[in-house]
C-alpha cells in the first residue's frame, strides 16, 4: 500500500471528480478537433462557437469554462483522443447525442478537407453515440453542404 | 445620382455582386432579418465565412469593403433586396452551402422568430434549393442547435 493510500483514507478524497454533462459533451467535441493528431485554427474556432453559443454552458463562468477545458485537455495530452472520448460519450445526455454528434461532423469538415483518421473517428463516435445509420447519413451530408466552397 | 451613391454602392451600381459579397450577403441578411444583428449571429457569419476557399485570397481590408458594401444595401434597402441581388449573382454550386450556412445562422441564438422563418423560406426559392433536400438542411442544423 502506498503512502498516500495510507493517509488518505476516505477512498473518495483527492479523487478525481466524475465527467458530467457538460465535460460529456465538450470532450466530444475536443475529441473531434484533436483527432487527426492536431487541433486546426478553423477547428478551434468552430469548437469555442459551437460551445459557446449552448445553453449547457450559460450558467459558467469564465473560470469554471476554463477549469473544465483544462481537464479536458488534460486527459487529452495524457491519454489521447481514444481515451477522452471512452470517458466523454457515456456522459453525454441523450437528448444531446444527436446535436453532438452533428457538430463533431461539423468540425472534422471545418478545415475543408477530410483525412483517414477523421474519417474512422466519425464511424466509430457514430456507433458510441447510437446514431441511426439514415440519420448519420443526413446529418453527413448537410455538413458537407455546410462546409462546401 | 446623390453624393454617396457610389461610396454605398447600391443595388443601381453597374457592378455586379462578386461570388464572395454574394455569399456573405446571403448570410448577413440571415444575420439581420429579425431587425438585429445579435453577437451570435455575428459571430457565425465571420466564422462561416472565415474558413471558405472562396475568402482565401481576400484579405482583411478586402473584406471590410465587402461588408462595408454590404452593410449599406443592407441599411438601405434591407434584407429582402439583399438576398434578391445576391442570390442572382452567387455561383449555382454554393447555393446549398448558402442555404445550409443561413438557417444555421438563424438558430444561432436558439430562437426562430417569424421574421426569420419567412426569410429562410423565401431563401429557399430563390436559391432553387429543393424540397427535400431543404428539409433535410433545416433538420439537421435544428439538431446542431440544440442544447
Amino acid at each position: 500500500m502506498s503512502l498516500f493510500d495510507d493517509v488518505l483514507e476516505d477512498g473518495n478524497l483527492f479523487q478525481e471528480a466524475p465527467f458530467g454533462p457538460q465535460e460529456g459533451y465538450a470532450g466530444v467535441l475536443l475529441c473531434a478537433t484533436a483527432c487527426d493528431g492536431h487541433i486546426a485554427d478553423e477547428e478551434a474556432h468552430a469548437l469555442f462557437l459551437i460551445l459557446g453559443q449552448k445553453k449547457l454552458f450559460q450558467r459558467l463562468s469564465e473560470q469554471q469554462f476554463g477549469s473544465l477545458f483544462d481537464r479536458l485537455m488534460g486527459q487529452l495530452k495524457k491519454g489521447g483522443p481514444e481515451k477522452l472520448l471512452q470517458k466523454c460519450y457515456p456522459v453525454v445526455p441523450p437528448e444531446l447525442r444527436e446535436s453532438a454528434f452533428a457538430n463533431a461532423v461539423d468540425i472534422v469538415l471545418s478545415n475543408g478537407s477530410i483525412e483517414t483518421e477523421e474519417k474512422e473517428f466519425i464511424d466509430d463516435l457514430k456507433g458510441k453515440l447510437e446514431i441511426e445509420d439514415q440519420r448519420a447519413k443526413t446529418i453527413v451530408k448537410v455538413m458537407v453542404f455546410k462546409n462546401h466552397g | 445620382m446623390g453624393l454617396f451613391d457610389s461610396l454605398f454602392g447600391g443595388m443601381e451600381s453597374p457592378r455586379k455582386l462578386t461570388p464572395q459579397e454574394s455569399f456573405a450577403g446571403i448570410l448577413l441578411a440571415a444575420s439581420a432579418c429579425d431587425g438585429h444583428i445579435s453577437d451570435d449571429e455575428a459571430a457565425n457569419v465571420t466564422t462561416a465565412i472565415g474558413r471558405m476557399r472562396l475568402f482565401q485570397r481576400v484579405n482583411e481590408k478586402e473584406f471590410s469593403q465587402v461588408m462595408n458594401k454590404l452593410m449599406g444595401i443592407l441599411k438601405k434597402k434591407g434584407p429582402d433586396a439583399l438576398i434578391d441581388g445576391c442570390t442572382e449573382t452567387l455561383p449555382k454550386d454554393l447555393a446549398n452551402a448558402a442555404f445550409a450556412n443561413a438557417c444555421n445562422i438563424v438558430l444561432a441564438d436558439g430562437v426562430v422568430d417569424t421574421e426569420e422563418k419567412e426569410f429562410i423560406d423565401k431563401l429557399r426559392q430563390k436559391l432553387q434549393v429543393d424540397d427535400g433536400t431543404a428539409k433535410a438542411i433545416a433538420q439537421v442544423m435544428v439538431i446542431k442547435n440544440k442544447g
